[in-house]
């Protein structure tokens, strides 16, 4: 029923500092690479592992089950980029991951889907699932990519608006009167 | 002061503005978002339902496109379209040579002479610089937080609580209208978010009737948001399996602002801050509101209608939005008949200082149900054709 995401690696590839795998050019520190080989994001500041923890409570926190991992991954790239000019951060990542594998005893990402959530929602009112949602949210949501998932066609002005792309072209209502609403002039 | 001294301005302003539905000019084309509102409402028995009057161009006028469509009204519009100081009072004004602006430029105090009227304002300029400006009348324009702010820092000997805060009214009585949304989602396609954002309105709840359980009415009106600001606003904080499958729905969605009147109440109110101060060292505004009983039997009134609006069109789920943080600011330096009761006179003239005028929303007394762009030009047209018959009398 959901759109598919409409998107080839190479378009996914000018977000950010993901690279495909195999062509990314890697300096220093670590890289997470997708199980699949889809994509391969090279972290500045966090550890192979809180980064992945991360990735997968976003999508816990945001879950989109037809949106590719390569999506959440992009949120990961935000949190970590901004954990590079912020050291407090950076601990406050490290440590929340560290208390979310302690919870039960069980490393977060080998805990069930719903101990996962037991475990998130129990710190949901906390600074660090906070600063992660709030950071997530608009890493996610605002990413021009991710909006054909849901589709949101983003700015118009570059296609002289909607004028003549459909902006009222829902067909499953009765149309309103011309009173109402004027045709176009 | 009665409908009827205004009239004649609400025309001029409505003409200037190029309001839709007056003057002649057609309503704009209703969107889809309209369609869904349209079929809903009128399925509920609403009779007021309609693209509303809206100071976007449905046609070409005054050297300014028509509504393009975009979906962008809020941003500002990139096509003209939409009525814009910023393009059309602006540089008419600068035509005429007797304006000279200038821009990036911040007022730090009005100042008062021993004369008890305003000398001129202190501002810093665009290089930060700071410049005196000698006047024979100041209008201020800072709208309902900015306004009372620079009354408040204007503080001096003669005037120790702020310019023309003998009543101690300066700051209070801030308004923000009641407002909410309702979002509503559909088993086919609406792609809200295509077209003139706010071109939809219901009007029938703006009467009085107290007998839904509030005084005052408010308008429902179409509102969509972009992908982000969605997903920020649409339950602030939610997340999780039921948050992701409305988002989900996201082109499938309508979407309504709920805007009306609210209590004016002294305790709503812009104060000082104590400690916070700004690049230019002056305290920046604390501003404090709470919701009265009334608002939230008006939301709570608002909510329901709007989610049958929907559900008579067929809606598979309805979501409650609360309000935005950021919305229509009123109040806060009100007219009154009495110097006691409020700041200023009918025509914006502040009571204590008669070279001193209020010239925007802060004026209000109360905030109607009406979105208040039209009425804070009418004042503005009104004020200056009294500061000019004042003047030419000499007394300003």
């Amino acid at each position: 029923m959901k759109k598919t995401t409409g998107m080839n690696r190479r378009q996914f590839l000018h977000t950010g500092g993901l690279a495909a795998a195999g062509v990314a050019a890697v300096a220093s520190g670590t890289v997470l690479v997708a199980p699949d080989g889809a994509w391969a994001l090279q972290l500045q500041t966090l550890d192979e592992h809180t980064a992945k923890t991360l990735l997968g409570m976003s999508r816990q926190i945001y879950p989109h089950d037809t949106l590719a991992d390569m999506y959440y991954a992009g949120v990961v790239e935000a949190l970590d980029g901004a954990a590079q000019s912020d050291k407090d951060l950076a601990t406050m990542l490290r440590e929340g991951v560290s208390a979310l594998d302690q919870a039960m005893g069980v490393k977060w990402l080998d805990l069930s889907e719903g101990n996962q959530l037991a475990t998130l929602t129990a710190i949901q009112d906390g600074a660090f699932f906070q600063k992660v949602r709030g950071t997530i949210v608009v890493a996610l949501y605002n990413n021009p990519l991710v909006w054909r998932h849901f589709g949101y066609e983003g700015p118009s002005y570059e296609y002289g608006g909607y004028i003549n792309r459909g902006f009222n072209d829902l067909a499953w209502l009765d149309e309103p009167s011309e009173d109402a609403s004027p045709k176009a002039s | 002061m009665t409908l009827q001294d205004l009239e004649p301005y609400y025309a001029k302003a409505e003409d200037k503005m190029g309001t839709t539905r007056t003057n002649g000019i057609p309503g704009l084309p209703g969107n889809n978002n309209f369609k869904v509102m349209y079929a809903g409402a009128k399925r509920l028995g609403y009779k007021g339902v309609h693209t509303g009057r809206m100071s976007i161009n449905s046609q070409p006028r005054h050297g300014r496109d028509a509504c393009w469509q975009m979906g962008f009204c809020f941003q500002g519009c990139k096509s003209g379209a939409k009525w814009s100081t910023l393009y059309t009072e602006i540089p008419a004004a600068e035509a005429t040579g007797n304006l000279d602006l200038r821009s990036q430029a911040q007022v730090l105090q009005v100042q008062a002479g021993a004369d008890g009227k305003v000398a001129g304002v202190l501002y810093a300029d665009k290089d930060g610089n700071q410049q005196v400006q000698k006047a024979r009348a100041v209008c201020v324009a800072g709208n309902s937080i900015e306004t009372p702010r620079l009354l408040l820092n204007s503080a001096n000997a003669q005037h120790p609580d702020g310019l023309a805060n003998s009543s101690g009214q300066v700051g209070k009585n801030y308004m923000r209208h009641m407002t909410g949304s309702v979002y509503a989602t559909f088993d086919r396609p609406v792609n809200m978010y295509r077209g003139t954002t706010m071109a939809g309105i219901v009007t029938d709840e703006s009467i009085n009737d107290p007998s839904r359980g509030f005084v005052g009415g408010y308008e429902m009106e179409t509102l969509a948001l972009g992908l982000p600001f969605m997903a920020a606003f649409l339950d602030p904080g939610a997340w999780g399996r039921g948050f992701a499958a409305a988002m989900d729905m996201y082109d499938h969605m309508a979407g309504m602002w709920l805007v009306g009147e609210d209590m004016p109440q002294e305790t709503n109110a812009i104060t000082l801050h104590g400690s916070e101060k700004d690049q230019f060292g002056l305290p920046v505004p604390n501003v404090h509101f709470d919701d009265h009983a009334n608002d939230i039997a008006m939301r709570n009134h608002a909510f329901k209608q709007g989610s049958a609006i929907y559900e008579a069109a067929g809606a598979l789920t309805t979501i409650e939005t609360p309000p935005y943080p950021s919305t229509h600011n009123l109040g806060t330096c009100r007219m009154s008949e009495k110097a006691s009761d409020g700041v200023c006179n009918g025509f914006g003239q502040t009571h204590d200082i008669g070279n001193l005028f209020i010239s925007d929303g802060s004026q209000f007394t109360t905030g109607g149900a009406e979105n208040p762009t039209l009425t804070i030009v009418t004042l503005a047209i009104r004020q200056a054709d009294y500061m000019a018959e004042q003047m030419s009398k000499g007394a300003i």
